[in-house]
């Protein structure tokens, strides 16, 4: 590797909304959640943003989002057509500066930021071995 | 089989440029193609965005293939050629992989010979200053194995940031070719194309 220094994190969020929300609004969810992961990893003091990026996957739909600088700019490959009610994302945050435990904190509260109220949503760490689920509503 | 490896930092487009180039390369010389995409995550996400767009892709997830997961390297490619039978292999390292180790990795491929590997090494345009401030000794270890550079979101920059990129590729490793390009707007993606399999 050229570098070890960095801290990375994979993370499954499963999204559950009461009642099917429109394509345009799950896609606008999902760049904000994108945007706030870079901006609270700059806030929490970052030294650089490797990459911040997402999949969501769903027959024959897939969405890959993701941000590599610090304007906090989102470029998605493919995008929501149909309304949802559930929306399962994985998402790999990979930077400099800060540790995982930030990463974890992060990507929860952006995650309640931005799926809006009136939500179920659980995140699954990816990184470890045994499964830890946290439940948030 | 031939093999090019396209190498560069996170971030730096090598996902984009495969997924938007690689249609060119095989419609200008037949060639059939396979992927190896090699994530640092858990689950690799460019790998499955690949295999989606209908790309033959084997994936290797949960480490770097230029050191944990060489002997896996070694393995998938050998897989990728009983599988696939391409004439092209096209390896994306992640993003923190040094190219010089997976070529190191490849002398002891013991699969059928291979042809020629090709380093292509991707540089993000946008990011160069701030690659240069943090990154500097990295960045320039990946470009030590180049055969060829790219700088990627070349219509995000003006000419200035291109000059500077190439006096910078210059006084690390002299005189190698260079090529700005958009995987987004398609600009100089056929010269890449023809640069890299002489189509």
């Amino acid at each position: 590797m050229i570098t070890e220094d960095f801290a990375a994190y994979a993370a499954r969020l499963r999204i559950g909304f009461q009642s099917a929300v429109p394509a345009d609004e799950v896609q606008g969810m999902l760049e904000s959640f994108m945007s706030g992961l870079a901006m609270d990893c700059l806030e929490a003091g970052t030294r650089l943003i490797g990459h911040i990026k997402c999949m969501v996957e769903s027959g024959d739909e897939i969405i890959a989002c993701s941000v590599t600088y610090h304007d906090a700019r989102v470029r998605c490959r493919g995008r929501f057509e149909t309304p949802r009610k559930e929306v399962d994302i994985i998402v790999n945050v990979l930077q400099y500066g800060l540790k995982k435990k930030d990463m974890v904190r992060i990507v929860a509260e952006c995650g309640r930021r931005s799926f809006v109220s009136n939500v179920s949503m659980s995140i699954e760490d990816l990184e470890i071995e045994e499964k830890e689920l946290i439940q948030l509503s | 089989m031939d093999m090019i490896i396209v190498a560069g930092f996170l971030g730096s487009g090598k996902t984009t440029l495969i997924l938007n180039s690689v249609d060119k390369i095989s419609g200008s010389t037949g060639k059939k193609i396979a992927l190896i995409v090699n994530d640092f995550g858990s689950i690799g996400i460019d790998g499955k965005v690949m295999e989606k767009y209908g790309l033959n892709t084997l994936e290797l997830p949960r480490g770097c293939i230029c050191c944990t997961l060489g002997p896996n390297f070694l393995d998938t490619v050998r897989t990728v050629h009983d599988k696939f039978h391409p004439d092209l292999v096209i390896v994306e390292p992640s993003g923190i992989a040094d190219p010089d180790s997976i070529l190191a990795t490849m002398e002891h491929y013991q699969g059928r010979p291979l042809g020629k590997i090709t380093t292509v090494i991707l540089l993000d345009a946008v990011r160069f200053p701030l690659l240069v401030q943090a990154m500097k000794i990295p960045m320039t270890k990946q470009l030590h194995a180049a055969d060829m550079v790219l700088f990627t979101k070349m219509d995000e920059v003006d000419e200035a940031r291109l000059k500077d990129m190439e006096a910078f590729v210059r006084s690390t490793i002299g005189d190698k070719t260079i090529i700005p390009v958009s995987s987004t707007s398609g600009h100089n993606l056929d010269v890449f194309v023809r640069g890299i399999v002489g189509a």
